[in-house]
């Protein structure tokens, strides 16, 4: 009986020994060559994108593409620089042959966040809200914000109505939040119809893209419409020259 | 020559054949054995080849971006002007043509009957007040506006607010209404 049992050791300790290497060296190393092939997978497809990344960025022609930067940074600034817009909206007005009574930007509109004033109640009685702006550093999409810029304008109809045609055909990016049309029952001329209009225009801007993404982010590229509704806006009138500058200095600066 | 078992004793028969399971039970170990080993290094080879494979794609990878790295300033450069493209896109798509309302509106008035007053805002709420020299013309006006064909297309909630004469001997008209169609777009 002995001997058959130290007959039986060998076999079993095989046995024991097979199932052993299954269970500590095949199935992990099974799973080790699924997450292998995993990883050949995705590594494989970094690569196809990185080689496209580069294939691209350097076949990339720079200067056009920079050109078509500025002409878009013209139509949608990356900060909130108007003084150019004032007086190119003053000439579109006057082109119109409307002129511009008053203009206003609600406060911190041109400050950072910090310098805005703290949100108040509204204490007074029940109005209409009709018209109440809801422009405050609204997401027009694409992280395109606006500046609600408040003007009065005065002008016969057809004027008001060529200006209003007009924000939408100049090289920065305009829009309009709320019109309002107003027959004035004694006008500057006699005979002649004034109309004034409350207008909340919109300028447009899109904050600077802080960071770029890792390197084996695909790139996105610009489409051929896009390029073509870029180069669209510099066909348009140049509303947004810098301001001419003027010499400083002075010795009583209460003088003109 | 071999013998039947059948005629042997008992125990002999007993003895051969445990000798043969244990015999059959070692060749199965062995062959089992033999089995494992062939797998294991078949898993390992395989294994080996995936891992230096994995290794050299990653070798390419790094290559590649060091040189994308190098031309890091075009990929801001690229990015920049595709963020501000699709500003540009969101905005010109999507920014409502006030101009185009007035002339819808301009569109819808008879003779007889004047804005005096007109708002409208970017929701497209259109709030106007209206003076009509007479109640067939005001008639024809809110029968415009009302038309499926004309006014329909371009408005709905249109809401007559209030009517009242003027001293003129016309009325004088408030009405609300949503713009939906024509040319309006919402953003």
């Amino acid at each position: 009986m002995e001997n058959r049992i130290r007959e039986l050791v060998i076999p079993i300790i095989l046995i024991l020994v097979g199932v052993g290497v299954i269970l500590m060296g095949i199935l992990p190393g099974i799973d080790s060559i699924k997450k292998a092939r995993a990883d050949l997978e995705a590594a494989k497809k970094k690569q196809s994108v990185l080689q496209t990344k580069a294939n691209v960025l350097n076949s990339m022609d720079e200067a056009s593409t920079r050109s078509l930067l500025t002409i878009a940074s013209n139509a949608l600034p990356s900060e909130k620089n108007v003084p150019g817009l004032l007086a190119g909206l003053e000439r579109m007005a006057q082109e119109a042959s409307a002129s511009i009574q008053d203009f206003s930007i609600a406060p911190g509109m041109l400050a950072t966040e910090a310098a805005a004033p703290p949100p108040t109640i509204d204490k007074t009685p029940a109005q209409p809200t009709f018209f109440v702006s809801q422009n405050k550093e609204k997401d027009y999409g694409a992280g395109v914000s606006a500046i609600p810029f408040m003007a009065t304008l005065k002008g016969n109809y057809l004027a008001l109505h060529d200006f209003l045609a007009g924000i939408y055909k100049v090289n920065r990016l305009l829009g309009a939040d709320s019109i309002v049309f107003k027959v004035n029952e004694r006008p500057a001329t006699k005979g002649q119809q004034d109309i004034s209009s409350d207008l909340v225009l919109l300028v447009y801007y899109q904050p600077e893209v802080s960071s770029v993404g890792k390197s084996d982010m695909p790139l996105e590229l610009l489409t051929e419409k896009e390029k073509t509704l870029i180069q669209s806006m510099s066909a348009n009138p140049v509303v947004t020259n810098p301001p001419e500058l003027v010499p400083t200095g002075k010795v009583n600066p209460f003088n003109p | 020559m071999a013998k039947d078992i059948n005629l042997l004793p008992e125990k002999e028969v007993k003895t051969k054949r445990e000798e043969a399971a244990i015999g059959g039970f070692y060749k199965l170990s062995l062959v089992f054995i033999a089995l494992v080993a062939i797998v294991a290094g078949g898993v390992f080879g395989v294994g080996q080849f995936f891992s230096l494979q994995v290794k050299a794609v990653e070798r390419a990878n790094d290559n590649l971006t060091s040189i994308i790295n190098n031309l890091r300033s075009r990929e801001i450069l690229l990015q920049s002007t595709k963020s501000k493209a699709k500003g540009i896109s969101e905005i010109v798509s999507k920014r409502p043509d006030f101009a185009s309302v007035l002339d819808d509106i301009s569109g819808l008035l008879p003779d007889g009957v004047q804005l005096s007053e007109l708002q409208v805002d970017r929701k497209g709420m259109v709030k106007l007040t209206a003076k009509a020299d007479n109640s067939s013309s005001l008639n024809t006006f809110l029968t415009a506006l009302n038309d499926p064909e004309k006014g329909g297309k371009m408005f709905n909630k249109l809401t007559v607010t209030s009517i009242k004469n003027d001293k003129s001997g016309g009325y004088l008209v408030v009405l609300t209404m949503n713009l939906i169609g024509g040319k309006w777009k919402t953003g």
